[in-house]
Formats: C-alpha cells, structure tokens, sequence
C-alpha cells in the first residue's frame, strides 16, 4: 500500500496544508490542490446536508444543530486504485488522505496521528494563526512520521 | 455510551501526556497574574484579560483533547447531552490538563457544576483584602468557553466558589447558552 496524497482544509473550505508522500503520487500544483480541496469541502457539506437526521430520541442538543456532526459527509471515497479517506474532527477541520490500495483501518488510524500532529505542531505552536496555511519543518516531520508508522517504518507515536 | 469508562480514558491519556514540575506551573502562573496586575492595576480589568487568554487557549487545546482522547480511546462516541461534555470535561478533560479530576453534579440540563477539590493554579495563593475582586484563576472559565465554542457550544462558565476566597472547594458552574449554527447549511439553504 502506498500512500499518495494528505489534504487538510480548514472549516470555511480553505486548503492550509497539502502534500504528497510518494514518488508514485501523480504531481499536484498549489492551484490544483486548493481546487481539491475546496471542491471535497462543498461535496462534504451536500452530502451531510443529503443525509437523514440522526434519530433524536437520546439526543438533548436540538437536533437541527447536529447538522456539523462530524459522522455526518463523506468518510470514504473508492475510485478504482484510489482510495480517499476524511476525517472531520468536531472542530470542522478535514484530514483527507489517498492511498492506491490501502487498508480502511491504517489510513483511518493514520488520521488520528496526523490530527495529533496538527496539535501538537500546529496548535500549541504559538506563532501559529488559526485557520491559516501550516508551514513548519516540525509539522511537516510529525505527519511523515506518522504515514510511514502506517507503512511498518516507525511512528510518530512511541 | 462507551464501554470504557471516562475516568480510564482520562488516566490513561495523562500517563500520556509529558509532565511538568507542578511548582513551576504553579509559580509560572503565579508570576503571569501579578504581572497583569502590574499592567492593568485594576483587577476587574485583569479578570477579563485572564478570561481572554483562556479563551485563546481553549480553541487551541481542544483539538488536543479529540485527537489524544480519540488515540486514547477510539470508541467513545462523541458527547450527544450537554451533561455527557461535562463528564467529559470533569472525567478526561481536567485530568489530561491539570492532573486532576473534579465531581460534577447538574442542577438542570443546560447547567453543570464541577467541584475541584485543590486546584494545582492557586496552591500557594492567598488573595489580599486589597485584591478582593480578583478572580485568580479567571483563566479557568476562559478556556472552557473557549473550547466548547470550538466545537459549537456557546456557553457560560463562572466560579461559584473559590479556595483562595477561602471556599473549602472550587466550584465552576458552566451553563449552555445556544448550539452555534453552522454557517454552510444556511448559505445553501438560501439559494
């Protein structure tokens, strides 16, 4: 399995960090990367906008503000060898993740290592603006390291 | 609700957090509050800037508190009441954070009370007849409202009681004010 692709977009829609993984990871320019991503976000708010409610008999929050519940959208997308895979976190961020035939579960857990970069890296670095572009060696490091765990190469966590 | 229990979610992402000296948090704390006092002389004015650096911490930590929870623990669903966030506040939330964890009990459903019984910020504060209107650990209530409107909830944090008024415990009671919406859906339903 190789992964190719890491998108991550923010909650307006807006690219803040993109990169490729592999020699094999068809090349990108910014403006094509910012087109995915902004097009995955506007696909992701139809299909949650598309999807039923969630049964409301345990729910105490109003049911129609559970409309950003991050279950709701697009998790997956197969596309012949190409597998996307998104994680939307509570906050509104999308990590979206390609691979050529991949394991739903690493690039899942390899998702979870990634949003754990961007807090560390991003988040608690204080010259860090929110919402903006993520630009630093260590982020960049962090993600990396987390991708190849998945490939059997380290980790990014011990 | 999940299988694992909040409390060992809590534990076990302390045990993975690095640790700090608790004085040197304490003190490094201490020194940034007698500071403030030093700039803004009036103390209403310190407990609203306190609450505005909480509130800047808390949108920043959040995203801490879901991705280590949910390294931690991969099968807690997300909180769907109000009380079920305060559990999670109460249970994981100030145990990652501050080491501790505190009772929480609910007065309604819009309303939580935690009840800390020492809390790491203000070990060795004694707050002076002078200083009377300082709410010391102001930046408490700052980084719950913060993190909570991170994730949509606006809500309204105040201390009850303090232990460096002289309160035997710190009560915080944090009420829910509305659900943020999310501004997408209405955009495309106007169209």
């Amino acid at each position: 399995m190789t992964f190719l692709h890491l998108f991550i977009v923010n909650k307006s829609g807006g690219l803040i960090y993109s990169t490729s993984f592999s020699p094999s990871s068809p090349p990108l320019n910014t403006n094509d990367s910012l087109r995915i991503g902004s097009t995955f976000h506007s696909l992701h708010a139809i299909a949650s906008q598309a999807s039923p409610p969630p049964s409301s008999s345990s729910q105490n929050y109003p049911p129609e503000s559970l409309s950003s519940s991050s279950s709701d959208g697009i998790e997956t997308i197969e596309a012949g060898p190409l597998t996307l895979r998104c994680l939307q976190t509570p906050t509104g961020l999308k990590f979206i993740l390609t691979a050529s035939s991949s394991s739903q579960t690493s690039m899942k857990e390899a998702l979870m290592e990634i949003y754990a970069v961007y807090a560390d890296f991003a988040m608690k670095n204080p010259f860090y603006e929110l919402e903006m572009p993520v630009r630093g060696d260590k982020f960049d490091r962090g993600v990396r390291q987390a991708v190849m765990g998945k490939e059997g190469k380290g980790g990014y966590l011990r | 609700m999940s299988k694992v229990p909040l409390s060992r979610t809590g534990d076990i992402v302390w045990s993975r957090t690095p640790k700090t000296n608790s004085e040197l948090f304490t003190l490094t704390y201490g020194v940034l509050v007698a500071q403030l006092l030093r700039d803004f002389e009036k103390v209403e004015e310190v407990n609203k800037e306190l609450r505005r650096m909480g509130r800047n911490i808390g949108v920043r930590l959040i995203d801490e508190y879901l991705s280590k929870v949910s390294l931690a623990s991969p099968t807690t669903p997300p909180c769907s009441t109000f009380h079920q966030t305060g559990d999670s506040i109460a249970k994981i939330g100030f145990k990652m954070f501050l080491g501790i964890s505190c009772d929480i009990s609910y007065p309604s459903p819009t309303t939580f009370v935690l009840t800390v019984h020492s809390n790491p910020l203000s070990t060795f504060v004694e707050i002076p007849p002078s200083r009377e209107g300082l709410s010391y650990c102001e930046i408490m209530n700052g980084v719950i409202e913060g993190s909570l409107g991170a994730v949509s909830l606006r809500v309204e944090s105040r201390f009850r009681k303090q232990i460096e008024k002289g309160d035997d415990v710190t009560t915080i009671e944090v009420e829910m004010m509305e659900r943020i919406k999310d501004g997408v859906g209405e955009g495309y339903k106007d169209e």
